[in-house]
């Protein structure tokens, strides 16, 4: 087998590293938005079902999203601030406390709020000249 | 808190094998853009350290994409002499055929205070004395005195002082340099001799032992307690060194020329 000098060993080495960064962002980006496109998906329709007073029916999908949030942000923690994602913690929690007082005026405002943190950490993840500077 | 003791000994971990990646070069001469190198690395690191909130990988693929790029550059300053001055720059006489280059040094924004320290820094009190000096690129000042000024060379006065080579450790702390002492090609059973003839039972008892190439022995006991190490022992060269020993460095052969 040839045997390569050991500079180009090394080029090889930086190209595997390199390779292996670049791929660790693209998941990263990929992933983040991914889980965020899920959790807005989850979110969708209840401010029909909040706005229509079926407290049960939205208690449901709240409480299946936020379990479906805490699966998630173990990993999260590992790629971003962890205060965003304390801050989509407490979205959530508020959330389901409006949820439980069923006062729909401050639920449905809090669902934006989570919505609003869902799309930020999202964007923030996406390779753009906004997000360059 | 256990937390922060663990995120500081990795990143201190990843910068210890980043710096050594990039080679000793880092350690001692650096060139601007290495020096920028180090503070970014440190200033990355530091982040990762004091900032409990921010995710490990945040400090660390900084780091290694530092690492890629400084390597990535010095290889490519290794193949091109074009890239090598871009980066780097180039080395600039201050001093030419005994005259400062004010033009040169102005370019360099260098004074002349700057100029006379480094020049006695490196032993030259008066510019007169100084046929060419030049900065190198890491800002090192290199100087080549006049002929009539600098020390007198061996070659000067036609001497032969032959091939010389440094001590080599035998003993360092009680343990014996194997691969040191086979390098001289001598063996244990000729240390452990030696030894014996300097009333030492063990290498263990030995604090730091050397030969250099013409068997000059240099000897020092472990101190014991508050009366201190004895004094080292000084051996001269051997009369009967050995016959040199087959290929490659050997301090039996440089002994016997």
């Amino acid at each position: 087998m040839m045997k390569l000098s050991y500079n180009k060993r090394l080029a090889a080495c930086l190209l595997l590293v390199t390779a292996l960064v670049l791929a660790l962002c693209l998941w990263t980006g990929w992933y983040v938005r991914g889980v965020s496109a899920d959790l807005q998906q989850g979110l969708a329709g209840m401010d029909r079902l909040i706005t229509e007073a079926k407290w049960d029916e939205a208690g449901r999908q709240f409480t299946a999203n936020y379990a479906a949030w805490q699966q998630k942000r173990g990993v999260w923690q590992g790629l971003m601030n962890h205060q965003d994602v304390v801050n989509i913690d407490l979205a959530f929690i508020s959330l389901g406390a409006y949820l439980e007082q069923e006062k729909a005026e401050d639920t449905l405002n809090q669902l934006a709020v989570v919505r609003y943190y869902l799309d930020l950490m999202s964007e923030n993840e996406r390779l753009n000249w906004h997000n360059f500077f | 808190m256990l937390l922060l003791i663990i995120r500081t000994a990795v990143l201190y971990l990843v910068t210890m094998i980043s710096m050594r990646a990039m080679g000793k070069r880092q350690i001692g001469q650096l060139q601007p853009f290495e020096l920028v190198v180090i503070l970014i690395i440190s200033e990355m690191a530091t982040i990762g350290v004091q900032s409990n909130g921010l995710p490990l990988l945040t400090s660390l693929l900084p780091i290694v994409t530092i690492t890629v790029l400084q390597i990535s550059i010095a290889l490519l300053n290794l193949k091109s002499q074009r890239f090598r001055s871009i980066v780097c720059g180039k080395p600039s006489f201050v001093i030419r055929n005994g005259e400062i280059l004010e033009e040169e040094m102005r370019r360099l924004r260098l004074n002349v205070n700057d100029l006379l320290e480094q020049l006695r820094y490196k032993g030259y009190f008066d510019p007169a004395e100084v046929e060419f000096a030049l900065m190198e690129t890491n800002g090192q000042l290199s100087v080549l005195p006049r002929a009539d000024k600098r020390p007198v060379q061996p070659a000067d006065l036609e001497l032969n002082v032959g091939h010389e080579i440094p001590a080599i450790m035998l003993i360092v702390d009680g343990v014996v340099q194997r691969d040191h002492l086979q390098n001289t090609g001598y063996d244990e059973a000729w240390l452990h001799k030696k030894l014996a003839a300097y009333s030492i039972a063990s290498p263990a008892d030995v604090f730091f032992m050397s030969v250099d190439y013409q068997g000059h022995i240099f000897c020092q006991l472990k101190s014991k307690g508050e009366a201190g190490s004895p004094p080292p022992v000084r051996e001269g060269a051997a009369k009967t060194a050995p016959a040199a020993s087959g290929q490659g460095f050997s301090l039996k052969s440089e002994g016997a020329r």
